[in-house]
Formats: C-alpha cells, structure tokens, sequence
C-alpha cells in the first residue's frame, strides 16, 4: 500500500466524520464506529488516526478551551477537501473492484456452506 | 450527553498521568463522555474496567505509531514484528498471562513491586535533588556563609562584612543578606507572624512577580520609608480573607504601621532553607557603622552570566583574605563559603536519598533476576514447543523477537502497575509530608519519570528475554527426550540467577541492618538532661511594652529600661506557673537546646592574656532563669547551679563539660574565671559549676563548648523572644493549656508558639532517620522473600526434572534421606556462594554509606555474621521444601509412569 492512500481504520474514521457534518470530536466517532462496525473501538485508535489524518492535512483541528455544549476543553476536527477527494477515489476504486462481482461473490457463499 | 457519571477521582489521575500532554484535558473530557456512555449501557464496574484498560491502550499505541513512523522505509523483519508481530506477541503473553494466573501473579507483581520501589525513590531523588529550584534561572542564586577556617558549618555573616562585600566584588549582581522577623501582629488576639527582613534587591534577585500589587526593589530604597512588607499568599488567605484591598493599607507588625505593597503567589517561597517558614518580606536597612561581629545575615546573590560558582568562591576569599588582614581581630579563624543555593536546600537529605535510592536499585535487580529466572524456566518448559516451530521453519530471528516480546510485554506492563502505584504512593507521602523532606510539594511523577520507566521496563524486558532466547535449542535431542530433557546452559543461567538473587539480597540486607543498628544508636544518645515530663513553650515578647515600636531597624544594645521591664515580666511569669498545680519546676531560657540556631561568642581564662585570633575559642551561650538547670534535668558535675543563686548573680556563669575540659585541661574550673568575649575589657565571670554536655544543635553532632548566664546579665537585650522549660508531675500534654492560661493572663500581648513536650523535640529530631530505617527494613524483607522464592523455584524445577533419577536411584537402594541430601547439597552450593559474594561486595561498598551511619563502622563483624545466618537458613529452608518432596519420590509409581 503506498503512503498516501487511505488506512481501512483512517477509512473508517474520515467516513464517521463525514456522516457527522464534516465536523466532529472523539467521542461521537468512537460511537459511531462501534454502533455501524459491531466491534469495541479504542478511544486511542481513533486519536492516533485523527492526528495522523490532520497530520496529512487531510483534517485540521481547534480546540475549544471551554465547549459550550460540556463545559469542558474538546477538540473538534473537520474534513479538508483532500480528505473528501481521497474517499472518493476510494469508493471508486472499490467501486471498479467490486464491478460484476455480485454473482461470484453469492455463489462463492453458497459454495463455502454446503 | 450524560453528565451523571464520572469516573472515580482516583481512576481519573491514573490515566491523566498516561494521555499527550498538549491534549490532555480534552482527551480527559472526551474519556469521561465515553465512560460516561458506557456506565449507562453496561454498568459502572464494567465502565470502569473499560476505562483503566485506556490507561494501557493509549501509551502502548501511541508507542506502536510512533515505532512505525520512525521505521518507515527500513522493511527490516523488526519493522515487520513490530507493526505486526508485537501486536500479535502481546496478544499472546496477554493471553498466556491469563492462562497460568500464578505465574502471572508473581511475575507481576514481583517486579511491579521492584518498579514502584526505585520510581518512588527516583521521583523522589530527582524532584528533591536535581529539579531546578522555583526561581527564574535558579541556577544562578547562590548563598554565602562565614564558616570557621576548614570547616563547612555554615554560619551567618556579620553585617559590615556583606557592605564591603556587595561594594568590592566582581562576580556577583544583587547580593542580599536576611534574617528571620517574628512579629506580633495585633488583630484581635496577637498573632505571631514568621517572616523575612532581607536588604532592597530581594525581589531583584529573585526576579519573582506578585499576584497582586507590586514588590520592592533596589530602586525604592531611595524613597526612605523601610516600612512596607510584601506577604505570602498563605498568610493573605489566612489572616486577610484573601482580600484584595489589603494591598496599599497599612498593618501593624510589633505596634508599628507597615504599607502592604503587594501579595506573592501560591507557589512563592524564601528562603528555601533555614527560615522557611517566611510569610511575609519586609525591607532590611543595613547601617554604615555595622557591627563585624554580629554574624546573623544569610546572604544571597546572583552570580554574574558567564561566572561559575568557583570563581565567586574565588572572588569572595580573596575580598574575605584582604578584609582579615583589616580587621583581624574580629575575622581571623572565620572563612567564607559560597554554594549553589540548592545546596543547603537538599544537600542534608542527599546522602539519606542516594542510599534509599541504591536500596531500590538493589531491590529492582533482586527483582529482575527473579523475573528473568522465572521466563527461563516456562522457557525451558516450552523448550518442545519451540523445537516444533523450529522443525517447522520459523526463522530463528522470528523466535528470539518473540521471546523478547514475551518478556518486554510483561516488564512494561509492570512498569505501568510500579508508575500508577508510585503516583499513588508520592500523592499520599506528598499529602502527610511523611520523610519532612523539602520541596516535596513540588514532587510528583511527570514526563521524564514515565520515560525513564517505560526505557528501563523496555531494558528490562530485553535483558530478561534475551536470557531465555540465548537457550540453544536442539530440536531433534529436545523431541527425541520428550519432556524429561534437560538443559545444562538455561540450568547453569538459572543457577547463576539464583546466586545473583542471594548476592543483592545479602547486600540489601547489610545496608538494612547497619542503617537499623545506627538508628537505635541515635535513639540511645543521651542528650545530655532528662527530657521526660517536660513542657516547653516560646513566647515573643516583640509586640509588647517591653520592645517599644521604632526599635526595629536598629539592633537596640542598650534598652535598660526594657531589660528591667523584661526582668519583671520574666519573675512573674514564673511565679505564677510554678503555682500551678501539677508543676515541679520552670526554667526560662533565651533558646532551647535542639530548637535552631545557637549563638555563640568568643571565651578565654580571664587570668591569662587574650589567645590570638587563630587560637580563639568559641562557645554556645544562653540566658536562663534560676530554675532552668532543675527543669530540664541538666546534671551537675561540680560546683553548684544557679538553683541555689537566684536571678542576678553577678559576673557567675555555669560551663559545660566540654568547655571546662578545652579551657582548663586536666584542672577544676569551678571558682575559676572565664573572659566573655575577645577584648581584654570585655566582662569576667567566675564558674560556679560545671554541667553534664547537653546537645545544643543536632542530636548526632558534637557537643560545642557552652555557658549559661542568668538573664539578671541580660547579654542579649534585642532578643525577642523567651523559651519555658516546665518539669510536670504528669503528662507535659495536660499542662499545656494551664500554662498558655497563665502566660495569656500575664502578658496579653505576647503570642505563645512552639507547644511541645521536650521528648516530642527529640523524637522529631530522629524521625527522618527512624523513617528511612524502616523503608530499608521494608526493602530489605522483600528482598529476602523474593530471593527465597527464587532459590525454591530453581530448587524445585530440578527436583522435578530429576524426578526419574531419583527415582531410579531409589529403588538400586538409595535411602531417602541420601536423595534430599544432594538436593539440599546443591541449595545450599548456591546460597553459599551467594552470600560469599554478597558478603564481598557488602564490604567493598560499605565505605559509601559509612557517612550515613552513627557509631557502628561500616564493616560491623556482627552485622555481617548475623546477615550471613538470616539469610543462609532462609536459602536452606527454599532448598529443604523441594528435598523433602525429593525423599518422598516413590520409585514404582514413577517407574510405572514411565
């Protein structure tokens, strides 16, 4: 994998972000992905990936000392326009993969079970 | 949002001290929310599991990140284990752990506890001893002493000295000199203030910035008025109500109106030693006609950029060397000393650190060597495991990083438990200031204590697993064995551990015992008087009629009037505490002995002429009350004591043992005559009793010369303040609120400070020592336990491997006792070696810690043996469990196994 295509967990996060309004903090990503995956996400994980991300100048963050909503310090992050170009060269990328694959992915289950 | 719940307070700190610090309260609010989520859905126990698992998770992963980051582009196979193969060993020694929970137990908690031990004392040391002090660039302050020619006791300086040395020398900027100001500060009740009267470039030095107004500088001292003072946020909180207006009102200290200019911040303090106890500043102004005599300024200056603290040593000995020849009267036999200003700080409690530290070192080492000896053994345990991943084609490479992980795992996990459990230790030492150490306050575990921890468990861990990778494994003798196969190389390492093990302990355990020996030595010491049923007390009389305000930038020598009035005051007091019930006897004294600064002043026979400056000799002096000598139990030797003189005997003083021996050696003193002072026409007064030697300033150090006065000679007329010494029939404790009763009614002015019962003075003295002893005890036990354990472990795993031979030499007819005796035999090979080599090692690094210890010599014959015998039934009692199972092997059941 080169150094600038998408991680499946940066994926996953930037993905998170987005369904949030391109605007979002820790706490309702990690929600988001245990709630849409099914899998327990560490709190870590997603701070590592964001600050990789912005890293990259594909996020970038300001941290609001006294949040309105809590009362207490967050730091937001916000999707750039790179971020929302490389998700869409990942869905079509995919998109490309998966093309007319549906049949032999059905049959392949079926086969596997029997 | 769920605000309702919060993680507990305790679980909240731990993981604080783990997450980035540039993020940490964010990342702290955004755990809290997911805690929070969490508690609702699953339960707090669960949530809370959940949330102490983050305090892992986020160092492990941000170490991987950064691993990664760093490895890019280097596609080595340790790039590869890294990023994927470590994840995968720590998921297996997670996993292994979990499995065997015994091994994991002790493991963990064996070297968690090694960990705690040496990060507590590491914080400790390097909070105490090498943090920069709180001043900007402290590094530069340094203190000044006038010291006795070749000694480094550390005595204040005379005024007249500190002028010319702030005029005449080259390598230092705003030098001040300061002593301590008590004051009574008249509200509704009087109230003694401790606080600091230092010269106008205080703050300069300093360069320390008010909360709140401002301070004083070099540049007011033009103005003229010295009556202003700048107060400590302690005593603003406390006496004003933290109210800002106090800033441009007037107080008053000792009756005379002082301007409050400004208010210092919390975490302002000075000076760091001596008197610490400072709340509030207030201007010196040394006058031109000074005395040289006089010692009683500590002085500070900041040394010029560029200048090290030899060259101002330099520069001030040679303006010191010039000023001797001036005056040599009033400096010859006197030196000068200049120090780091930390220093004095942490320079009394460094050698009780370093060996405290040395202990945990010791014990770590015993620690690891457990560890290490326990991953050789599940190694050799494993030994057909591997075989078979080495038959099957795994890189050699691939199994020795896997060893490595295994270990590194589960030493840095330790290292997590021993940095939590530390945090938790200093908070509570912090919280009750139990070793009395300085600047504790400022200590706590922070980003260079986590590195060094997380460097070290990663050492650790390599050193340890790298034992159990060194095994030579040879796949087809292990398969073909099974599992009775044996090992020689990872038994001799084992063994070698083991003898490693007893060595430190033994080490330990001779550090212990002396430190021990010499702090019942120190309990044992006899003060010199009978300190039981004693109350003292210290009055200051600075805000009363006796000290008319306007005095006080002056030293007053000549205050008849008040010395009368003092005198007065002084017979009453006792008159009316010794009619309390339950009193024996009171004494008055100008100072208590081992209660602070002893002052002191040149002494020679009347009847010869003055000694030379060099050969002068100098004594401890005190005023006391006729019935001092009785109340604090001082024993005379010869003559009388003043019991029997009455308050102004005249030109008689009493001399202690000491003085009596240096003065008139091999001769009575009593009825003799003693100059009191360096000048033929300074007063002569004739001994009229020699006194047993009490300690004057530190239980441990030497008795200096001493004479007491009766205070109808009142020698030290600006002396503020006056000490009780009250014999009770019962506990002094009862007393305490009979006497303050008294003293209030007789003068209401002067604030009563300074409670306590002689033998509490003493025990104060010894509590460091007696705390430090205790620690090293408590190390000193563990590592005997831990060592032990090793020593059964190695024992038993070769019990069990020569389970078979024992076996067949058993049923050829070996008797069982024959069997454990060479099981035994060979426990005892180790433990002997070990404690030889312990026992030279002992003797070679005893001579560092020889400064530590009072009275017992540093190679003690008995402490050794006695070592030597604890430990040596320990190693033989681990050895004795394995050779009894030994014994009790029985052949046919073997046999028949097989």
């Amino acid at each position: 994998m080169s150094r600038d295509s998408l991680g499946e967990f940066e994926h996953m996060v930037l993905l998170a972000i987005l369904r949030q309004g391109g605007t979002s903090y820790s706490v309702p990503i990690v929600v988001e992905l245990e709630g849409r995956t099914g899998r327990s996400v560490a709190p870590a994980a997603v701070y590592i990936a964001l600050r990789r991300l912005e890293k990259r100048g594909l996020l970038t963050s300001r941290l609001e000392d006294n949040d309105p909503e809590s009362g207490r310090p967050r730091r937001y992050f916000i999707l750039q326009d790179p971020a929302l170009e490389k998700l869409r060269e990942a869905r079509q990328a995919f998109a490309n993969l998966w093309d007319g694959m549906d049949a032999a992915l059905e049959a392949g289950r079926a086969g596997g079970r029997s | 949002m769920s605000a309702r719940h919060l993680p507990p307070s305790w679980a909240r700190a731990l993981v604080a001290l783990v997450l980035p610090r540039h993020d940490r309260d964010a990342a702290l609010a955004d755990l809290d929310e997911l805690y929070a989520i969490r508690a609702d859905s699953d339960g707090k126990r669960r949530a809370l599991a959940w949330y102490l698992r983050q305090g892992i998770t986020f160092p492990f992963m941000a170490v991987r990140a950064q691993a990664r980051a760093t490895m890019v582009g280097t596609g080595s196979a340790i790039r590869n284990w890294l990023t994927t193969g470590l994840a995968y060993d720590a998921r297996h020694t997670i996993r292994a752990l979990r499995r065997s929970p015994g091994f994991s137990l002790v493991a963990l908690g064996v070297l968690g506890l090694g960990m705690t031990g040496a990060i507590t004392v590491f914080t400790l040391a390097y909070g105490i001893l090498l943090r920069p002090l709180p001043y900007a660039d402290a590094g530069r302050i340094v203190a000044m002493f006038t010291t006795d020619a070749g000694e480094r006791d550390r005595s204040p300086t005379a005024p007249a000295n500190v002028i010319d040395w702030r005029r005449d020398n080259h390598t230092v900027d705003f030098l001040t000199a300061a002593h301590p100001w008590s004051v009574t500060m008249m509200v509704d009740e009087p109230r003694r203030l401790a606080g600091l009267r230092a010269t106008w470039s205080l703050f300069d030095l300093l360069q320390a910035s008010p909360l709140l107004g401002r301070t004083w500088h070099e540049a007011d001292s033009l103005q003229g008025d010295d009556r202003v003072v700048v107060l400590s946020h302690a005593l603003w909180i406390r006496e004003f109500g933290a109210d800002s207006a106090v800033v441009g009102r007037t107080i008053p200290l000792n009756g005379d109106p002082h301007l409050v200019l400004g208010v210092m911040p919390a975490d302002f303090g000075f000076p760091p030693f001596w008197a610490s106890d400072a709340e509030f500043w207030a201007p010196l102004v040394l006058a031109p006609d000074a005395s040289r005599r006089a010692q009683f300024l500590r002085v500070f200056a900041r040394m010029r950029p560029g200048v090290t603290v030899d060259q101002v040593q330099e520069d001030f000995g040679a303006m010191h060397a010039r000023l001797s020849l001036a005056f040599p009267d009033d400096l010859a036999g006197l030196d000068v000393l200049v120090e780091p200003l930390r220093e004095p700080v942490v320079g009394p409690v460094r050698p009780i650190l370093m060996g405290l530290l040395g202990a945990t070192v010791l014990l770590l080492l015993v620690a690891v060597a457990n560890v290490a000896n326990l991953l050789l053994g599940r190694a050799l345990a494993s030994q057909r495991e591997r075989a078979v991943r080495s038959a099957l084609g795994a890189p050699r490479g691939r199994l020795i990083l896997h060893e490595l992980g295994q270990s590194t795992v589960l030493t840095v996990l330790a290292g997590i438990l021993g940095l939590l459990t530390a945090a938790v230790v200093i908070r509570s030492m912090a919280a009750t200031d139990m070793l009395g150490l300085p600047r504790s306050g400022e200590i706590g575990v922070d980003g260079l204590v986590v590195l060094v921890t997380m460097v070290a468990s990663l050492v650790i861990g390599v050193a340890c697993g790298g034992l159990s990778a060194m095994l030579r494994v040879s796949g087809a003798e292990v398969l073909r064995a099974g599992h009775g196969a044996r090992n020689r190389s990872a038994g001799r390492m084992r063994d070698a551990l083991v003898v490693a093990e007893v060595a430190l302990a033994v080490v330990l355990l001779v550090g212990a015992a002396l430190t021990m020996r010499s702090m019942i030595g120190q309990a044992g010491i006899d003060p010199g008087m009978t300190s039981s049923g004693v109350l003292t007390m210290t009055l200051d009389m600075g805000g009363t009629s006796m000290f008319p305000p306007g005095q006080e930038t002056a030293i007053a020598s000549d205050a008849a009037d008040g010395t009368e009035r003092q005198l007065a005051f002084f017979r009453e007091t006792v008159r009316r505490v010794e009619a309390l019930p339950g009193v024996m006897s009171v004494g008055l004294t100008s100072h208590l002995p081992l209660a602070g600064d002893a002052w002191s002043t040149a002494v020679s026979r009347a009847d010869r002429a003055v000694p030379p400056a060099e050969e002068r000799l100098t004594a401890v002096t005190r005023n006391i009350s006729p019935g001092y000598p009785s109340a604090l139990g001082l024993r005379v030797r010869a003559g009388r004591s003043f019991d029997d003189w009455g308050w102004d005997a005249p030109d008689v003083v009493m001399v202690n043992e000491t003085l009596a021996a240096r003065v008139w050696p091999g001769e009575l003193a009593v009825g003799r005559t003693l100059r009191l002072g360096s000048d033929l026409d300074d007063p002569v007064a004739t001994v009229i009793g020699v006194v047993t030697d009490v300690k004057q300033s530190a239980l441990t150090g030497d008795v200096r010369p001493e004479f007491y006065r009766p205070y109808g000679q009142n020698h030290f007329p600006w002396n503020r303040q006056v000490s009780l010494a009250v014999r009770t029939a019962g506990p002094p404790a009862a007393l305490a609120r009979d006497v303050r009763a008294v003293l209030r009614e007789v003068e209401p002015l002067a604030p009563v400070t300074d409670i306590r019962s002689m033998d509490d003075v003493l025990a104060e003295e010894l509590f460091a020592s007696r705390v430090a002893a205790a620690l090293v005890g408590v190390l000193a036990t563990f590592a005997i336990l831990v060592s032990g354990f090793g020593l059964f472990g190695v024992v038993s795993f070769l019990v069990t491997q020569r389970r078979r031979e024992f076996g067949v030499r058993m049923a050829l007819g070996s008797a069982p006792g024959s069997v454990s005796r060479l099981v035994l035999w060979r426990g005892g090979l180790l433990v002997s070696l070990g404690l030889v080599i312990g026992l030279s090692v002992s003797a070679l690094l005893t001579g560092w810690v020889a400064d530590l210890l009072y009275q017992v010599p540093a190679r003690d014959l008995g402490t050794f043996a006695g070592t030597a015998a604890v430990l040596g039934a320990i190693g033989l009692l681990a050895a004795w469990l394995p050779a009894r199972r030994a014994a009790r092997t029985d052949p046919s059941l073997l046999l028949r196994q097989e």
